[in-house]
């Protein structure tokens, strides 16, 4: 229970940390820290295959490409807010999902927790629990995403090498 | 573990294991038409796959990755479609790329995996499949749609549908996920099975996903008021290209649509069956008058595949019983006039798909009779004369809407296509009768006067002998593989 707090506080803190500061690379570094956090809690939850993805995907894959982005862009402070309209709209929203969320969990009934309970709630988050679900019920799906990476990999680049090949011959024009 | 029977499957795995052949040899023989001559081979194959499965049809449902993926008679029937209208798309390309400096060796594969997603989305036995071979058709289509890169009108094309697909996805997407919270499941039995229960508590979500995800295939048919994209795109998108979206995307959506009507929308409250209803009369009076008062053929054609969405939407209030059967048959007249059609243009067209306005024809059938005789008669089958295939089909699905006692839709259908017979008579009106000494200089092409002739033959055969293919199709009450 102590651990769980500790974390909650660090992944809130962090979380925080992402909407409040200023400096974009601070606000991306500061995700990170929620994202490893919250691997941390999967680890608490024995699902130690969703950790491991949380933090190959999430804290590894995408944070380095939007620190790339952002160091690529050089992204300043910004002055002049040209959203300013939308923040009063942002806490409202954001006041009322929080409350719902509350309001929901305190009207829904408890169940009562044994070990047994537990056993089966958490017993899919390893690797062969994530496996067996994967490679049996939804084998067809993941096979198509493979098809689908393929569509969009021939699709992404026959239209980009074709950009490329038209700039190469207009600069040839241009020399000649 | 699961089960896997690999013929079901095999429709859709030829045409992707053709796709990576074709695209693995021409990177060392850079030969767009050995591509488009592997994509016909692997048409071809993956109809014969399913035709033995048709063959085996009477053996009890057959499906495979347990009730994931279903070959059963709608499908089987879809699939023909869909494989028809590929080859034929295929042999519509097959000059125009060349002529235009657009034969890149990625166009054959991605219409190949583009109708790999159709075929699967035709077979879903569930959500999960439904969506990603919604996606994988779609993905190939944005790309198609901007092929041609030089011009904006095509790049304006590939972006607006790219962008309205991904948000038209989302809709689908989110549909998907809150009825997976109210049943459970993500497979269309199972979802019925948990609808029809007495003991379902959970019909406030269920009708709140059925609105999404009436939304996100809304879109994929272009169906009012989610049809805005259509014309645009229509028009900027290559012939060819715009003649497979209209053709394949469409069937594939309408197939997803009726198995999805068949399994629970249908028995969802009124409600939704109203929406429907108000969808569907406003789709086809929007597109007929839409088609009304336009001058560019292509875009004519476009008015007239939003019409067409309407009255195929006719049927799916019959999707229960023989509404499958309708749409079948009337989605085969429709992907082979429109072929045609989409081909006679691709040939009058310049380089850059204009020139096709109705002064571009005018004297059409002194220059070239055979050619103004073949658009005639396609276009005398889209206004649904008697005697052509568009004629049985538009019967068909009337017929499929009054016996399930939605009669005044099925008048506003009447009528507006009494309406449509204006601007499908102007062309054939210009080309015959309009006096003019303009040179009309045409590009011929070989496969395309193959489809061209072809589909003019097939057009007349339907609408002479309707019968046999809608025997064929028979499926009586075998539409939900039950679990």
């Amino acid at each position: 229970m102590l651990s769980f707090v500790i974390l909650a506080v660090l992944l809130i803190a962090g979380s925080i940390g992402v909407v409040s500061l200023k400096q974009p690379v601070h606000a991306a570094l500061s995700l990170v820290a929620s994202l490893m956090t919250l691997a941390i809690v999967y680890i608490s939850l024995e699902a130690h295959f969703l950790a491991g993805i949380q933090v190959i995907v999430y804290a590894g894959a995408i944070m380095v490409l939007f620190l790339f982005v952002i160091m690529l862009l050089n992204v300043q402070e910004q002055k002049e807010n040209k959203f300013a309209w939308m923040k009063p709209a942002a806490y409202i929203v954001g006041a009322l999902t929080a409350i719902g969320l509350v309001a929901n969990i305190l009207q829904s009934p408890t169940p009562a927790l044994n070990a047994e309970l537990i056993d089966t709630i958490i017993a899919g988050g390893t690797a062969e629990g994530v496996a067996q679900v994967l490679f049996n019920q939804f084998v067809l799906g993941f096979q198509l995403v493979g098809v689908l990476l393929l569509t969009g990999i021939v699709g992404a680049t026959s239209l980009v090498q074709r950009k490329a090949e038209i700039a190469k011959i207009e600069e040839d024009l241009a020399n000649a | 573990m699961i089960d896997i029977n690999w013929v079901v499957f095999a429709p859709a795995l030829s045409l992707i294991i053709a796709a990576s052949v074709s695209l693995l040899i021409t990177v060392f023989k850079k030969n767009t038409k050995l591509s488009a001559i592997i994509s016909l081979i692997a048409v071809a194959v993956a109809a014969a796959f399913n035709l033995q499965l048709f063959l085996n049809r009477a053996e009890g449902v057959q499906s495979s990755f347990g009730l994931e993926y279903l070959a059963d008679t709608p499908a089987l029937g879809f699939n023909f479609v869909i494989l028809i209208a590929t080859a034929l798309a295929i042999l519509i390309s097959y000059d125009y790329l060349e002529k235009r400096n657009l034969d890149q060796i990625e166009y054959y594969p991605l219409m190949l995996l583009s109708a790999s997603g159709a075929l699967v989305m035709v077979a879903a036995g569930g959500m999960i499949t439904l969506i990603l071979g919604l996606e994988i058709m779609s993905l190939a289509v944005y790309v198609l749609a901007a092929w041609k890169q030089d011009s904006p009108a095509s790049e304006e094309a590939g972006m607006k549908y790219f962008l309205l697909g991904a948000f038209a996805s989302a809709f689908l997407i989110y549909g998907i996920a809150m009825l997976f919270g109210a049943t459970g499941s993500f497979n269309y039995a199972a979802i019925a099975a948990s609808v029809s229960s007495d003991g379902f508590d959970k019909i406030f979500y269920a009708v709140l996903a059925s609105i999404l995800i009436l939304v996100g295939l809304g879109f994929k048919t272009a169906m009012f008021p989610f049809h805005q994209w259509a014309p645009d795109v229509y028009t900027g998108a290559p012939m060819p290209v715009t003649a497979f979206m209209s053709m394949v995307v469409k069937t594939a959506a309408f197939a997803a649509l009726f198995r999805i009507a068949a399994s629970f929308l249908l028995d969802m409250p009124s409600f939704i069956s109203q929406i429907l209803l108000i969808m569907i009369a406003l789709t086809m009076i929007v597109g007929n008058m839409g088609g009304l008062v336009q001058t560019s053929l292509k875009r004519m054609l476009a008015f007239s595949a939003v019409a067409h969405a309407g009255y195929l939407g006719l049927a799916l209030f019959a999707a229960k019983t023989v509404g499958i059967q309708a749409a079948v048959w009337y989605l085969t007249a429709y992907v082979i006039m429109n072929a045609g059609a989409f081909a006679v243009l691709s040939l009058i067209v310049d380089e850059n798909d204009q020139a096709d306005s109705l002064d571009d024809i005018a004297g059409l059938a002194k220059t070239h009779p055979a050619l103004a005789t073949a658009f005639s008669i396609f276009l005398f089958s889209l206004a649904g004369f008697p005697l052509f295939a568009g004629f049985i089909g538009k019967i068909l699905v009337f017929q499929a809407a009054i016996e399930n006692g939605y009669v005044l839709v099925a008048i506003i259908g009447i009528i507006t296509s009494l309406v449509a017979v204006v601007y499908y008579l102007r062309p054939v009106i210009v080309m015959y009768f309009k006096n003019t000494d303009n040179k009309i200089t045409i590009q011929p092409s070989m496969a395309t006067t193959i489809v061209i002739a072809v589909a003019a033959i097939v057009t007349v055969l339907l609408g002479i002998l309707p019968g046999w293919w809608y025997g064929l199709f028979e499926m009586g009450q075998r539409i939900v593989a039950a679990g």
